[in-house]
């Protein structure tokens, strides 16, 4: 008996199915969906790291902007 | 396939580097075999560090052509330098057994090798400045210089001001490493600044190494001026990292010298937005330390901390208004506006010939 035999009308139980016009067996894990989300577009991941890179570059400039305002007040009242 | 091979060789090479690195440090820092073997350790690596670093930037100047030829011919001669002055060291530490003198042979190789590594980081593409740029960029070069002369003036170069004797060379000498140093960072912090996304590792590896030797730098000086500095100290370690680093980068670039122009090689990386803002934030958040804590500024740390405060915010003042100018950008997503107004004009989208590409030049 081959392994594709073993798999006929019960591969949803037993784990594995054969693979059509193949002698050979593909291998899948049971209770595992069918089909993977498919891939996030290289373009959304992008996005996402750009708007993180704004994210960075607006904070720091805003801190830098807010210390030399705290500075420029230090400096003023003489401390 | 070549480029798994060429990573490979990359990673074995950071891996000898760390590995050398960190033997050496656990060596000084232990003091394996006592003070006399340690001594020897610390005057036999560190020069062969530098020699080996001198050997490697030649090689690399031989397998690039242009501007990074001439780029590696004066890292070349300043780790020659350096060479030079790591040996002079080690013959008057290990064989004739005294103090080395200030001022020294040695003076003359460290401090000429500052110079060298200075034209070599001017003449490399990625510190110039051009075109629509320009103006931002002699901007963003005088935030960085006042925020990184402030920090070495309250840390280093103010003390060493009150207590060195100009009248003698061996004040002067002590007070050239320190400039030397903030020039050398200064250069490093404008070159991060027009790296894009193209750029390699071989570059990230160079800059941390010359930030590396200016901080090791900066350390003696200031140690030496609390006279607790000796031979075979933990901060010979940084000069041993800092050689093995430039070694690395003259290594890698022997991968890179095939670069492929495209459009996100050519967008600045987010490293060259935030490089100018590190140091403004870190000068201001010393000030601010410095006069919270009581600690008195005197007239040349004020002058510059004021001039630092008024240049930021001139800076940022015109950042806002790149971008709020009017029909400039509507479809541009954020980044690219922010990006647009962080440097000044050209910036993801710019076309060639405008400032710095990865294209344009052979890389590291």
């Amino acid at each position: 008996m081959s392994p594709s035999d073993l798999g006929a009308g019960q591969s949803s139980r037993v784990g594995f199915m054969p693979a059509s016009g193949s002698p050979d067996v593909k291998w899948i894990r049971p209770n595992t969906p069918a089909y993977l989300p498919p891939p996030m577009l290289k373009s959304a991941v992008q996005e996402r790291s750009e708007r993180t890179d704004a994210l960075i570059v607006i904070v720091l400039t805003l801190a830098s902007t807010a210390l030399s305002f705290y500075d420029l007040f230090l400096l003023a009242s003489g401390s | 396939m070549e480029h798994a091979l060429t990573s490979r060789r990359f990673l074995g090479a950071v891996g000898v580097v760390v590995l050398v690195t960190g033997l050496f440090a656990a060596w000084i820092g232990l003091r394996i075999g006592g003070a006399r073997v340690t001594l020897w350790v610390d005057d036999v690596v560190t020069p062969l560090a530098a020699l080996t670093a001198c050997v490697l930037c030649f090689r690399a100047r031989t397998r690039h052509g242009g501007q990074m030829r001439l780029f590696w011919s004066l890292l070349g001669c300043a780790t020659a330098a350096w060479t030079f002055a790591e040996i002079v060291w080690g013959y008057y530490a290990l064989i004739l057994n005294v103090e080395v003198p200030v001022p020294s042979w040695a003076d003359v190789g460290y401090l000429s090798a500052i110079p060298l590594a200075v034209a070599a980081l001017v003449v490399h593409p990625a510190t110039r400045g051009s075109g629509t740029r320009k103006a931002r960029w002699v901007s963003d070069s005088l935030v960085v210089a006042t925020a990184l002369l402030f920090l070495s003036w309250t840390l280093v170069l103010s003390p060493l001001w009150r207590s060195a004797d100009l009248s003698t060379w061996a004040g002067i000498v002590m007070l050239a490493y320190p400039f030397g140093d903030v020039v050398i960072v200064f250069f490093i912090v404008l070159a991060i600044r027009g790296m894009t996304g193209g750029d390699r590792l071989s570059l990230w590896c160079l800059l941390a190494a010359l930030l590396t030797m200016a901080l090791s730098d900066s350390t003696f000086t200031y140690v030496t001026e609390v006279a607790k500095y000796t031979s075979g100290d933990l901060i010979d370690t940084g000069w041993v990292a800092a050689y093995l680093g430039i070694a690395l980068a003259a290594f890698s670039s022997q991968s890179s010298s095939a670069a492929v122009p495209s459009a996100e090689h050519s967008r600045p990386t987010l490293a060259s937005l935030i490089s100018p803002l590190l140091p403004v934030l870190l000068a201001l958040t010393v000030a601010a330390v410095e006069i919270r804590l009581g600690r008195h500024l005197d007239r040349a740390a004020w002058l510059m901390a004021f001039g630092l405060i008024a240049l930021v915010i001139a800076r940022q003042g015109l950042m806002v208004l790149e971008l709020l100018a009017p029909g400039r950008d509507v479809q541009a997503g954020l980044m690219q506006r922010l990006t647009h107004a962080a440097l000044g004009g050209a910036g993801a989208e710019e076309g060639p010939g405008s400032g710095y590409q990865a294209g344009s030049y052979e890389p590291l």
